[in-house]
């Protein structure tokens, strides 16, 4: 797997890439701001780019935005934001501007080398990754109103594996079920959700989206 | 008696002219020197003086009453009256004055063709003794300045000369017509004078400031006012407006020092409506408009100062949250990989065990660094906005915190920043569920949290910096309620970074 890395922090940049090479990862380029990683991305064409949100020159939404921009102009490149922000509404930006193949993990999940390599590759494959730590802090939410109230509590397990951007298969051996009583209850929370008409990758972003836009 | 009056005349002529120099020209200075004049009239009146000199002084005395009246005060009621009587005694006493009977007139007198009855000697003598004793009093009240005894004195030296030249009845007669007249003048001005001083006092009622009302009071249109400052405030800028060119400044003191200045045009012939403008009911409203100015001052001094501190403490907290992200946070991280790399490399059952309480260690050390520094200033919501910068306080919560409404669109950052302080502050800090309500309209956004209590005095500094307002409040059998208010548009609040 070919992945180029942005971090403007010396460390940590160095710390990924340290990880990354551990596992047999090829790391083809390494950047400290957005543009060049625009360039390598354009010049090398990765399977991956690990971005952090804040690079110079502004350190704010730099990260977001390239990713945006990458899933748009290079669909084969999938992209995985390491962040330290604990922000939903980041991750929600994410998922709406880069749609599929984007994944978003706190950077302290780079210390749990498995979690890194396991959320690279899917994106890679084309799925939609969010730190478990994010999910569960959404679920713990107290709320008043919560439109996902509708779910049963197996539906909205299930959500919540889909929301991490599990396969069906994964989330059948996870929760010890059969793979398709997984889709039955997926099929439920669409339904519940009012997604009936949209292509089924889509919808599972959707559902992700409506599951974050309800936690928000 | 012609040697005292001499003297008494030097004297005063001396005074007033040495009150002209050092004063400069003045009202007071006038009154003096004039009042010289009128007992060397007396000398030339009443005895052998030189034609050319009787003459003269005839001529001057029935100007010099009136002059003396207007150029001291013509506000001065005692004054106005003094000077009547001896405008009119003059034409009474040409009625009145036969020299036919007067002993001392045998042979020199003219007849007095308007006489129509005669008072005796004494009455006369008695005349001359009156004018006399006021020059007296005149010469002791001009050495102590000028004062209202002084010009009372000298206006009863001018009544009781006018009516002395007894020996040209004619000219006598035509000084008393011209004394009348000028007199006549002189309480017109007065009334008109007066009048202004009522206007003023309207003008005053109804006018926003006192400088319009003393433009029309005094016909001036170029008046200004300005308030001097304290000596001691230096930081606060240079004041606006000040004496324009071709301007006078008339400083007008109070019992505290300086109250006001005044900047008129020099040429202003009536200044003596100016001054009984500003004695009156202007000298309150310019006691009070330089007040309000001091307060004003201070008031803006206090507001930049609030605006200062609440601006450092926005910049330091986001100098923290860049602080703890760039340092802190990424040397833990480094320390958390080193750990993992060292547990790769090692075996042994108590080393692994450590190494692996070292992680845990680290991960909640990065929580917790995380967590801080959302803290401090949350990341989204420069870039987000609030709805989703407030999702984070939700999270974080002590009590369910439910966001009813929020604007769809963006507000100004510092409003935005604003009420997320408030949310943030109170949601870390609430013992029961509160409800937040944000809501826009006439220019204005108004933030209601349901079920929390007083909010701090920074929370309320950072709103009155923005020009809005933070109250608590009781929502009718809700439980408490803090309600604040801010403009959507800040038009002089603009921040450099």
């Amino acid at each position: 797997m070919r992945v180029v890395v942005a971090e403007d922090q010396l460390l940590t940049r160095e710390g990924i890439v340290h990880v990354l090479r551990d596992a047999d990862v090829q790391v083809v380029g390494e950047a400290v701001d957005a543009s060049t990683l625009m360039s390598l991305v354009a010049t090398e064409r990765p399977d991956a780019a690990v971005v952090d949100i804040r690079m110079p020159p502004t350190h704010t939404d730099e990260g977001l935005v390239a990713a945006a921009r990458i899933r748009r102009e290079y669909p084969g490149t999938a992209v995985l934001i390491v962040s330290q922000h604990l922000e939903p509404g980041f991750v929600l930006r994410l998922l709406d501007e880069g749609g599929d193949g984007v994944g978003y993990l706190l950077k302290d999940r780079i210390l749990d080398r498995a979690a890194v390599l396991d959320s690279l590759r899917r994106v890679v494959a084309g799925e939609c990754v969010v730190d478990p730590f994010i999910v569960s802090r959404l679920l713990a939410r107290e709320r008043r109103t919560d439109p996902l109230d509708a779910l049963s509590e197996r539906e909205r397990e299930v959500l919540e594996q889909v929301a991490e951007g599990l396969t069906n298969a994964e989330i059948a051996r996870r929760l010890f079920i059969t793979e398709r009583t997984v889709e039955v209850h997926i099929k439920q929370v669409f339904a519940k959700l009012g997604l009936v008409d949209a292509a089924t990758t889509n919808r599972r972003v959707m559902a992700v989206l409506t599951y974050l836009r309800a936690a928000t | 008696m012609d040697v005292l009056a001499l003297a008494v005349a030097a004297a005063l002529l001396v005074v007033g002219v040495a009150a002209a120099v050092v004063r400069h020209w003045s009202a007071s200075a006038a009154c003096i020197g004039v009042g010289g004049v009128l007992p060397l009239m007396a000398y030339a009146d009443g005895f052998d003086a030189p034609v050319l000199l009787a003459t003269l002084t005839l001529l001057a005395a029935p100007l010099a009453a009136p002059f003396v009246g207007w150029g001291c005060t013509p506000a001065d009621p005692a004054l106005r009256i003094a000077l009547g009587a001896g405008a009119l005694a003059g034409p009474v006493r040409t009625l009145l004055y036969d020299p036919f009977y007067d002993p001392s007139c045998t042979s020199s007198c003219d007849p007095n063709p308007l006489a129509l009855a005669h008072i005796s000697a004494s009455a006369n003598e008695a005349l001359w003794l009156l004018g006399y004793v006021s020059a007296a009093a005149l010469t002791w009240a001009a050495l102590r300045g000028p004062s209202r005894a002084a010009r009372a004195a000298l206006a009863t030296v001018a009544a009781g000369l006018t009516a002395a030249p007894a020996q040209a009845v004619a000219l006598t007669t035509a000084a008393g017509i011209v004394a009348l007249a000028l007199t006549g003048l002189l309480v017109a001005r007065a009334f008109e004078s007066r009048a202004r001083v009522a206007d003023l006092a309207r003008a005053l009622e109804n006018a926003a400031d006192v400088e319009t009302a003393l433009r029309t009071a005094v016909g001036d249109p170029g008046i200004t006012v300005t308030y001097p400052r304290e000596r001691r405030a230096r930081r606060t800028p240079p004041q606006a407006s000040g004496p324009a060119p071709g301007q006078v400044t008339t400083v007008l003191t109070g019992p505290d020092g300086v109250v006001a200045e005044v900047h008129h045009d020099p040429g202003m012939s009536d200044t003596s409506a100016l001054a009984a403008a500003v004695t009156g009911p202007a000298r309150l409203a310019l006691e009070n408009g330089r007040l309000a100015a001091r307060v004003r001052r201070q008031t803006e001094a206090l507001a930049a100062s609030r605006r200062r501190i609440v601006d450092d403490s926005d910049d330091a907290r986001r100098h923290l949250e860049r602080d703890l992200h760039d340092g802190a946070q990424q040397h833990v991280l480094a320390l958390g990989l080193a750990l993992r790399t060292a547990l790769d490399g090692t075996e042994a059952p108590e080393v692994v065990d450590t190494v692996h309480r070292s992680l845990s260690a680290t991960q909640a050390v990065l929580g917790e660094l995380r967590e801080l520094s959302h803290g401090f200033y949350p990341a989204s919501l420069e870039q987000m906005g609030l709805r989703h910068a407030l999702d984070g306080v939700v999270d974080r919560a002590t009590a369910p915190v439910a966001v009813e409404a929020l604007p769809d669109r963006r507000l100004p950052i510092e409003v935005e920043r604003a009420i997320y302080l408030l949310v943030a502050r109170l949601a870390a800090t609430a013992s029961r569920p509160l409800t937040v309500r944000v809501s826009t309209g006439d220019a204005r956004v108004a933030v209601v949290v349901v079920g929390a209590a007083l909010p701090s005095g920074v929370l309320i500094d950072v709103f009155a910096v923005l020009g809005g307002s933070l109250r608590p409040d009781d929502d009718a059998g809700n439980g408490p309620v803090v309600r604040g208010v801010l403009p959507t548009s800040l038009l002089a609040h603009s921040e450099a970074s």
